[in-house]
């Protein structure tokens, strides 16, 4: 018997010597070890600190006109980097506030969507049964749904206004989420340490938080990653219908809006917002993608 | 009689991982004869289903080859993909351990058997399926018409493995490679494999080569065995000589290893011995003999010197410097 | 597969239902009303007005009433256009966004996936970095940007095609490549990594080592199950083409259905936003019934069940 308990000892700390590195260690050095995904950092890095600072630096303001330069390209000299409007105002420092203003809306409206989805992926997954059944077919439903028109109808019917932009983003966008984390929730339930948890009498509140949120992190924040960009994404899409944000605030969606409808004359008006929105798509796919795979390896 | 019809000659496999490279088999040579069947024994590691792989050119894409793998003349690791679609499937055909996603799963058994006949022996679409019916009404496997109507997770696992077989044996092949054909199978199951496999063995000239880690199919369908430690063979010999004087510590192990009715080799309590340790890891493999960390008789020479496979008494090679071990 | 056809059959009615009467709710809860444009209106004109269209009933009687129209057919007339009923307009819009919206969605399936396997087969090549690169791209950059460039490309400085309205094919093709081109990203990506996966897969391994040629492995054992996740992502691919189709016609002023949509939620012609919306959705639910059929065909171990 002790024999067999030293044998055992013996093989729990040989079995500890090959683990070595935990999974956080590993999904950081193969991130780490991902261009695109630290290019991807970087990128992000630069525009928010481009979006953050031109306001406070520039000489030129939001709706400040410069009427000696009106309509004018892009240029070192005369200080308009990215040129002008057909009302003098400058781009570099309106591009920088469309950039403030849609990456807060990505970001806002993920964490609504991240809030309601976590919490109904999670109460689905845990209490199971037909609750869980009822919860997902409502979701299966309204995935089934072209969910743009609600927007549509909430900004426009409702009002245009940038909380409704945030809420109804937010609002739809969850249903991805509440998939994910429920499915999580339901693959966790079943390990045993948490059935040792609801045996011990642990409160499902407490169950949920010290157990499964843990344990559904991954997904969730490559999720996210990829959810930041599909709204900017949208609210660019609604601005760009002229159902999101309105002058004199702007956004990247409202910039590209008037510069495609001024491509002929003034390309540069598309060019900008254009490319900083693309830049950054590319900026958060990369970081998604390198997530992905630094914290799910077997699916690369 | 000992006419060699696959002959390989210091064959390696390496692969390229992130990590670095990892050696899989490292200077293997052995010969098949013709008719015969050659049993390959190892733990999972030791780099024997590596090696049929390689012959085949089906390594995955950060594998490679050296050495030759010599059959009609041919070094198969020299073939373009296309004229070894002339051989696999054809001459040399390999069946594998798991039946179940080893078939396509879309596609009914009665094309998956056909479409070989249609490569191989240029028969038409409308004249594969009685062929493949022929075959299958041969092997005795009942009620063919409809199993062959049958998707693959329609079928029972043993009928799979069978189904498998006879996918291997429709163009009589010269040699037919059988990784682990019995290992996800259950018993009563396995022993209706081996005896489709043995039964392929008394009535045609195939030439089998049976990779398993299982000693006791090795025992009851081989004629001889060759077992392989961390990507090199450690011994060989006839299978008798292997069973009743195993020379290698490894091989020793393995047997010592196996569950028994009457049990004279495992200690006296009944209980199963067990080789203690872990096989090495083959990016990182020791100086010496790379069995010596878990060797009940290590020497201390077997750390630093590797012990060299030489040809002893009758079909024997071994590789330890326990000189005559017994 | 019958029952299950009839059971998703089943699952559409509430669904249908659920859209109804969120979309009805949302909008007449809603402060405001189709009316507030003519700010000069008699009182008495007002009411009469709201009550041709029901507009003073309560919002669950209204509902009531309205989804008893819907299940008779009739889908009510437009407020603000007044000579059209809901359903005339639907048949004016239909013809151009349907015509657009399945071209593109073709183009996106077939250059999606003939560029997602080509990418697959020469894994790491020049031609797969230059399709996952274009796929990127695709991805990043919406078709509100690539369509405003597209006119000015080929319809301005090249003077090749038209740049706005409807008429022959001609006009038809810079509107179906800018819808396509975001779904063709998508689905060569999708196509692209399921194929590198079943590539792998032990029954790829033993098709080779029966010696099948490489065209045969690709088109009869890999295609069928690498296929599988683009069917799945069908649903959404019309789902986006829908919403790519209402910014699009808006670019090259289509007479199609989201050009109406627009519009109406802008003038608060409920009756008109409710029909399209309920067409849409009706729309998205039998593509996503069509696509669990077609994945049964598709996958031998659904179709047992």
């Amino acid at each position: 018997m002790s024999s067999n308990r030293t044998e055992i000892t013996d093989f729990l700390s040989s079995a500890a010597h090959i683990k070595g590195r935990s999974l956080w260690q590993d999904a950081r050095a193969r991130f780490t070890h991902n261009k695109a995904a630290i290019t991807g950092v970087i990128g992000l890095v630069l525009i928010t600190l481009y979006a953050i600072l031109t306001p406070f630096v520039s000489a030129y303001t939001l709706d400040g006109l410069d009427y000696s330069y009106i309509q004018e390209g892009p240029s070192l000299s005369n200080g308009h980097w990215f040129g002008t409007d057909s009302n003098g105002r400058d781009l570099f420092v309106r591009t920088a506030y469309g950039a403030r203003i849609s990456l807060l809306i990505g970001l806002m409206t993920t964490a609504i969507a991240l809030s309601i989805g976590v919490f109904y992926g999670a109460l689905a997954g845990f209490l199971g049964g037909r609750i869980d059944n009822i919860m997902m077919r409502l979701v299966d439903m309204l995935y089934a749904l072209p969910l743009i028109f609600f927007i549509i109808i909430l900004v426009t019917i409702v009002g245009r206004n940038i909380f409704l932009v945030f809420i109804g983003i937010g609002a739809v966008e969850w249903l991805t989420m509440a998939r994910i984390v429920r499915g999580q929730t339901l693959s966790v339930k079943q390990k045993e340490y948490v059935e040792a948890a609801i045996v011990a009498g642990v409160s499902p509140f407490e169950i949920i938080r010290r157990h499964i949120i843990p344990n559904v992190i991954g997904p969730v924040i490559v999720f996210v990653t990829l959810l930041i960009p599909t709204n900017i994404l949208i609210e660019s899409y609604l601005s760009f219908l002229g159902l999101g944000v309105q002058e004199p605030m702007t956004s990247w969606g409202v910039l590209i809006k008037q510069g495609s409808n001024n491509l002929e004359s003034m390309p540069w008006l598309l060019l900008f917002p254009a490319t900083f929105l693309a830049i950054t798509m590319f900026c958060f796919n990369f970081i998604g993608d390198g997530l992905r795979d630094a914290l799910d390896p077997k699916d690369r | 009689m000992a006419e060699p019809i696959l002959t390989a000659e210091g064959l390696g496999v390496a692969f390229e991982t992130p990590d670095g490279t990892v050696r899989a088999v490292t200077d293997l040579s052995f010969t098949l004869n013709k008719g015969e069947c050659l049993g390959i024994v190892g733990e999972s590691g030791s780099g024997k289903s590596q090696t049929f792989l390689a012959a085949l050119g089906l390594l995955a894409d950060n594998g490679t080859a050296s050495g030759t793998v010599t059959f009609q003349g041919q070094n198969l690791l020299d073939l373009t993909q296309q004229k070894l679609n002339t051989i696999r499937g054809d001459r040399i055909t390999m069946i594998f351990q798991d039946a179940l996603t080893g078939l396509t799963p879309h596609m009914r058994m009665g094309d998956q058997l056909g479409e070989v006949l249609i490569a191989h022996q240029g028969l038409t679409k409308t004249a594969a399926p009685q062929r493949v019916l022929d075959l299958i009404t041969r092997l005795r496997i009942p009620d063919p018409e409809k199993r062959l109507r049958m998707y693959p997770h329609e079928l029972s696992g043993g009928m799979r493995q069978r189904m498998m077989i006879a996918m291997a044996l429709l163009c009589e092949p010269d040699i037919l490679i059988a990784d682990e054909p019995t290992t996800a199978l259950d018993v009563t199951i396995q022993a209706q494999v081996l005896h489709l496999l043995g039964g392929l063995k008394k009535h045609t000239k195939t030439s089998i080569i049976l990779v398993t880690h299982d000693l006791g199919v090795v025992a009851g369908l081989c004629d001889r065995v060759m077992v392989m430690y961390a990507g090199r063979m450690v011994e060989q010999a006839l299978v008798n000589e292997l069973f009743y004087d195993p020379k290698h510590p490894y091989t020793r192990g393995l047997l010592a290893s196996m569950p028994r009715l009457t049990d004279d080799v495992g200690d006296k309590t009944g209980r199963l011995s067990a080789i203690p340790g872990q096989p090495p890891n083959l990016q990182d493999m020791p100086g010496g003999c790379a069995f010596a960390p878990r060797c009940a008789a290590v020497q201390a020479r077997c750390h630093t010197e590797r012990p060299p496979l030489t040809q002893r008494d009758g079909m024997r090679r071994l590789a330890c410097h326990l000189e005559g071990a017994s | 597969m019958t029952a299950f056809i009839v059971r998703r059959l089943l699952f559409a009615i509430p669904t249908l239902l659920a859209v109804i009467t969120l979309s009805f709710v949302l909008m007449h809860t809603a402060p405001g009303g189709p009316f507030d444009i003519d700010a000069g209106l008699e009182p008495e004109i007002l009411e009469n007005l709201k009550s041709a269209y029901n507009l003073d009933k309560p919002v669950p009687v209204q509902l009531l009433m309205y989804i008893g129209n819907v299940l008779q057919g009739d889908l009510g007339p437009s407020i603000i256009r007044k000579d059209y009923t809901v359903s005339e307009l639907l048949s004016l819009g239909l013809p151009v966004s349907l015509s657009l919206g399945l071209k593109a969605l073709s183009l996106a399936l077939l250059l999606g996936g003939i560029l997602g396997t080509y990418a697959a087969l020469h894994q790491n090549s020049v031609a797969d970095y230059a399709v996952m690169t274009l796929s990127m791209s695709g991805i990043a950059i919406p078709s509100f940007v690539v369509a405003p460039v597209l006119t000015l490309f080929f319809g301005v400085y090249l003077n090749l095609l038209p740049v706005a309205g409807w008429g022959d094919l001609r006009h038809q093709i810079l509107p179906v490549i800018a819808l396509a081109l975001p779904q063709v990203a998508i689905i060569a990506r999708l196509m692209r990594s399921s194929m590198i996966e079943v590539l792998r897969s032990n029954y790829i391994r033993t098709a080779h080592a029966k010696g099948l040629s490489p065209q045969r492995i690709v088109i009869r054992h890999a295609l069928p199950a690498a296929i599988l996740p683009v069917i799945s992502y069908l649903g959404p691919a019309i789902a986006g083409v829908i919403t790519g189709s209402v910014v699009i016609e808006q670019i090259f002023e289509l007479p199609g259905v989201g050009r109406y949509f627009i519009q109406g939620a802008i003038d608060r012609d409920y009756p008109l936003v409710m029909g399209i919306v309920i067409f849409f959705a009706g729309a998205v639910i039998v593509m996503n019934l069509l696509v669990d059929i077609l994945y049964g065909f598709l996958d031998p171990k659904i179709k047992v069940e």
